[in-house]
């Protein structure tokens, strides 16, 4: 009940706030350009309109992750308005737990409002839509709920501008993990140590690059079929992302249990 | 000016000066607004200087005193309007002249490809070449540089490949890193098949080399082993036929194994789908049409049995519409007929290498026969070519040739011939050759020119050495100077040389 009381609140606070009016503003300028750049092209218009409007949709929901994820609980102790919620009966993972909780559904509602404009103007333009689009945007989703996780856990121990930096290098580096292992295998001569080290790296840090069905989910609707992968690997890389989540918010508490205002 | 005054030279050039006189106008009324918009600027600026800062009001003021007191409170607008206004005509004089040393970026294109010019005039061309290469990243780097998303990368190469193509249309046709562009494309999102048709199509268009363009949907068939699409457009690749007639059957060979393979992929998918599906019948449909042209094929490359058996079923096929019944029946009486008279020439070659002559006829040649189905025999046991003819044998040079066949193959080359005949016509005053020795030298001469090499047609119908007396019968056409045009005999003529083909279909009058 506490934890619900603080979501809302958290996100009655996230869309208040204007930098998301603005992300969306410039998502759906995106979707709706796209159309265009595939006039330019020489066939294959629907397929860069929908490469162009997933990749908006990722990218601005990316960036109010972060943007808007980093300075919610630092927000809070400036103001020192956190004072007033720890007083009542309310645990600190209560509040971090609520914080995450608002803010994954601050991301959500951005993201379904930029997919339903996306999803709309495909229709308007008659490209193909499947589910394959779904499967896509689901993983978008559930790799912002790990972005926002880590947007949580620099927050905790953090300024917003330190957090919103790591936050942001881990989102990049996380799309890259899986060539950090292709790198380990070139070093492997000259240090054979360095495969190992960069190994034991891609496991730890989160593999971004799991979400990215993208290309999958687009050709896939290109040749109008319904999945763009199996079943079960999307189930997997739900639970990874839930999993690594989870990890992360408990890291998060770690921190955040042991500061002082 | 050569033209006269209603030329469309003259009429370019009035159109010409009516643009640059436009622009000039547009100029001038451009230098006016900048000019006057400058003295709006200077006037409010001279107003707010001007004016007193005068807020209170005061009882024993005058009328003029209080318009000029309501004045006073929109001073800071004047002044700050002012100073925009100025400001922004500073800006836009920057930038014009900022424009005018470094220009647009087409001009900045122009630059690039001058110093890449330059590059390659100092140090050799493939110095100049690696210089313009890194202009395009390679399909790692743009891998890393989007962050794993690949497929909005390969759109980016592809669109920049669109802009390269045009842009070299300009530079004079050097279409050099094209490959690199397709192949940077294959890379970053290899299952893009409808790109890599496309970058096929560009590229049979731009790449005279057929077999340069055979590797590129090599590389993309590789990686997408089950699409029928691309082996298709491999193959369609050779069914145009070469300017090079030495390669001809080489190009049909190619073209029969890319289709054969695009057979069995439809096939496969025709499998998997429910035969009530629509689909289905679609697939269906490709296959028996592929079939049809991969028949026409194989006579063009030889492989006459294969041509005979295919063509025979879809003349036969009843779901095929009564047109394409048609063609595959004339294309199988060709066909057949080739058929048979291999199967004897090969008996006739045998018997030489056996008994050191040419046999007087073609009886000891007969028993070849037996492995050819439906030969026809005329009433003497003579056999008969599938368009109705005796099969002819020149026991000198142990030729056997089918009348048919090379009926067929005249009638085509007549239309040719008299093509080239209202060519010689239009060239000289209406006027038609006195006879077909005058149309050879003319039609030498004309080809001669390299810029205007004869196409397939004509070098199929007359021969690399553009032989325009003796016709594919093997003797001379037959010529009417008063008509200028060439006689066939009557037997070539599609009414009689195709009655067999309207037989088979049941088309017969």
């Amino acid at each position: 009940m506490i934890v619900a009381a603080i979501a809302l609140n958290t996100f009655r606070e996230a869309v208040r706030d204007k930098i998301l009016y603005v992300l969306l503003a410039f998502g759906t300028l995106m979707i709706l350009v796209s159309r265009a750049i595939g006039w330019v092209s020489f066939g294959g218009e629907d397929k860069i309109m929908t490469d162009i409007g997933l990749t908006a949709i990722w990218m601005f929901s990316g960036m109010v992750s972060i943007f808007v994820g980093t300075g919610l609980i630092y927000k809070e102790i400036d103001k020192r308005t956190i004072y007033t919620i720890l007083a009542k009966p309310a645990e600190r993972w209560h509040f971090l737990l609520g914080k995450y909780l608002g803010l994954a559904l601050t991301t959500l509602v951005n993201l379904l409002v930029l997919a339903a404009i996306f999803v709309g103007y495909l229709w308007l333009c008659r490209a193909p839509v499947t589910l394959a689009l779904g499967e896509a945007l689901w993983l978008t989703f559930v790799e912002m709920l790990v972005v926002t996780a880590v947007a949580i856990f620099f927050s905790s121990a953090s300024t917003p501008i330190l957090s919103a930096i790591f936050t942001t290098i881990v989102f990049f580096a996380g799309q890259l993990t899986k060539w950090v292992v292709d790198l380990g295998a070139v070093l492997k001569d000259s240090h054979p140590w360095a495969g190992k080290v960069l190994y034991a790296l891609y496991l730890v840090f989160p593999n971004l690059h799991n979400f990215n069905i993208r290309r999958e989910a687009v050709l896939a609707t290109q040749d109008r079929l319904q999945m763009a992968i199996p079943a079960n690997e999307l189930v997997a890389c739900t639970v990874y992302g839930l999993a690594y989540t989870a990890a992360l918010l408990l890291a998060a508490h770690l921190v955040f249990r042991r500061r002082n205002f | 000016m050569q033209g006269t005054a209603n030329s469309p030279e003259v009429a370019q050039w009035v159109e010409r000066v009516a643009r640059n006189a436009s622009g000039e106008r547009l100029a001038q009324w451009g230098y006016t607004l900048y000019f006057v918009l400058f003295a709006v600027g200077v006037a409010l600026l001279l107003a707010f200087s001007f004016l007193p800062d005068e807020r209170t009001p005061d009882a024993a003021d005058t009328a003029s005193r209080r318009w000029l007191r309501r004045l006073s409170r929109a001073r800071w607008y004047l002044a700050h309007s002012g100073a925009i206004i100025l400001a922004l005509l500073c800006c836009i004089s920057q930038q014009t002249g900022v424009d005018e040393r470094r220009g647009f970026i087409a001009d900045q294109d122009k630059r690039y490809e001058k110093a890449i010019r330059q590059l390659a005039a100092r140090k050799d061309k493939q110095e100049a070449l690696r210089a313009e290469y890194l202009y395009i990243p390679q399909g790692n780097a743009l891998t890393y540089m989007s962050l794993g998303n690949t497929s909005i990368a390969a759109d980016y190469v592809w669109l920049l490949s669109l802009q390269y193509v045009s842009n070299s249309f300009r530079r004079g046709h050097k279409f050099d890193m094209l490959l690199r562009f397709y192949d940077t494309v294959l890379d970053l999102d290899p299952h893009w098949v409808e790109a890599a048709i496309n970058a096929g199509k560009i590229l049979s268009a731009l790449e005279p080399n057929r077999y340069a363009v055979e590797k590129f949907y090599t590389n993309a068939i590789l990686k997408n082993p089950d699409d029928w699409r691309l082996p298709y457009e491999a193959g369609r690749l050779f069914v145009v036929p070469p300017s090079n007639l030495a390669l001809q059957a080489d190009y049909s060979r190619r073209a029969v194994a890319w289709f054969n393979g695009v057979i069995t992929r439809l096939k496969r998918r025709l499998e998997k789908t429910p035969a009530s599906s629509p689909v289905a019948a679609g697939t269906t449909r490709q296959i028996k049409e592929i079939e049809d042209l991969v028949a026409r094929l194989a006579v063009e490359s030889g492989y006459y049995d294969a041509a005979d058996e295919l063509l025979w079923k879809a003349a036969h096929d009843e779901t095929l519409p009564k047109a394409m019944r048609n063609a595959a029946a004339t294309e199988w009486l060709n066909a057949h007929s080739l058929v048979i008279r291999t199967a004897l020439q090969r008996a006739v070659d045998e018997h030489k290498k056996r008994t050191g002559a040419w046999p007087a006829d073609l009886r000891p040649a007969l028993g070849a026969l037996k492995s050819v189905k439906m030969v026809p025999f005329d009433e003497n046991g003579w056999p008969v070519d599938a368009f109705g003819f005796r099969i002819e044998y020149d026991p000198a040079s142990g030729k056997v040739s089918s009348r048919g066949v090379n009926a067929k193959r005249t009638l085509q080359a007549a239309s040719i011939m008299n093509a080239l005949l209202d060519l010689y016509r239009s060239n000289n005053g209406g006027e038609a050759p006195r006879d077909l020795a005058v149309l050879q030298t003319f039609v030498r001469r004309f080809y001669g020119n390299p810029a205007n090499p004869p196409g397939p047609a004509v070098l199929d119908a007359l021969g690399a050495d553009l032989n325009t007396i003796v016709s594919p019968l093997g003797t001379p056409w037959e010529y009417d100077p008063k008509a200028g045009k060439v006689v066939l005999p009557g037997y070539c003529n599609a009414k009689v040389l195709f009655r067999n083909a309207r037989k088979i279909v049941g088309d017969e009058e």
